[in-house]
């Protein structure tokens, strides 16, 4: 369903402040056109009865029985905050685990591109270690 | 207590804090269910749901929205759940071989309140969510356009294009009687 530009412009003028231009052609349209003067009186007849049809409110005692449905259900706001605290810390963990991932990720594909792998060292992604540097370690 | 007050307080425990709080708003809260869904009993228990739900989220409410925004967000949420719920429901009860019942308004506008106000209830059952929740927010609750876009979470072009083919659909539903569910 579309609606014509000059009708949105119509529309548009009930809930912003339109642009001087548009306000401008707007007025000039409905100063032209009796049926677009009736359209507006018509619109501004359908919100004010929309208007008009808010609510009284809930029954009464509806405050009463929203504290007693919190009883209810045992909520309670020292209870929540220990909820609170568990959702802090599944959120954070998730976060580093994924930033831990992507790290590791990166990582690899460094070593990947390192120009001196040689081809058995490429299966465990470390640098070439000959077997006399391991043996002049401290640990020896 | 003012409201910052009010909303600490009952984040530390006190009850009847948040009674005051549920006390202040309920009238608001009303307003966008009785016109989201209609009167009805689940208008009341949608109603208690947001205040149930405002109550569990305390600890996460920092007060960068105001509380009315807060419970009304949550409220417009509950009930376009609960429309879709009818929908299934009546897609369910449909496709068993009932017939559809057409149930368009009475198109006179009456000088009535009360049948004023069925008809306009009538009028935006007809219409999809999307559209009921921006003319409820904007002409029944008496948000402006850009507190209606903050609350809905959209653009504020999104909203005002929504508000007119809304009132659009309105009147043709009121004009012509058309009885076709969520146009």
């Amino acid at each position: 369903m579309k609606i014509c530009k000059i009708k949105k412009l119509l529309y548009r003028s009930f809930d912003e402040d339109l642009k001087e231009k548009d306000r401008q052609k707007l007025e000039a349209a409905l100063a032209q056109d009796p049926d677009l003067r009736k359209e507006k009186a018509h619109i501004l007849q359908q919100r004010r009865l929309i208007t008009e049809s808010r609510s009284e409110g809930f029954g009464p005692g509806f405050s009463r029985r929203v504290m007693a449905r919190i009883s209810e259900s045992g909520e309670t706001a020292v209870r929540n905050h220990i909820q609170l605290a568990y959702e802090t810390m599944t959120y954070l963990f998730r976060r580093l685990a994924l930033v831990g991932a992507l790290a590791v990720f990166l990582l690899l594909a460094l070593n990947l591109t390192m120009k001196n792998l040689s081809p058995e060292n490429e299966i465990f992604y470390a640098s070439a270690v000959t077997y006399e540097e391991i043996q002049n370690l401290p640990l020896f | 207590m003012n409201e910052t007050e009010l909303v600490e307080a009952a984040r530390n425990g006190d009850q009847e804090a948040f009674h005051s709080l549920v006390k202040q708003y309920q009238a608001q809260v009303a307003a966008t269910v009785i016109g989201m869904l209609g009167r009805g009993p689940e208008a009341e228990d949608i109603g208690q749901e947001t205040f149930l739900r405002f109550y569990k989220a305390l600890p996460r409410f920092r007060g960068d929205a105001k509380v009315g925004t807060y419970l009304t967000r949550i409220a417009v949420n509950l009930c376009i759940n609960e429309i879709r719920r009818r929908q299934r429901r009546r897609r369910f009860y449909f496709s068993n071989g009932e017939s559809k019942m057409t149930n368009a308004p009475d198109r006179k506008v009456s000088n009535n309140p009360g049948e004023s106000r069925n008809l306009v209830q009538q009028g935006l059952k007809k219409l999809a969510p999307k559209f009921r929740s921006v003319l409820v927010l904007r002409l029944i609750d008496g948000y402006s356009t850009r507190e209606t876009a903050e609350i809905l979470r959209l653009p504020t072009g999104t909203v005002l294009s929504r508000l007119a083919r809304a009132q659009e659909k309105f009147k043709r539903i009121l004009d012509k009687g058309d009885g076709h569910e969520n146009m």
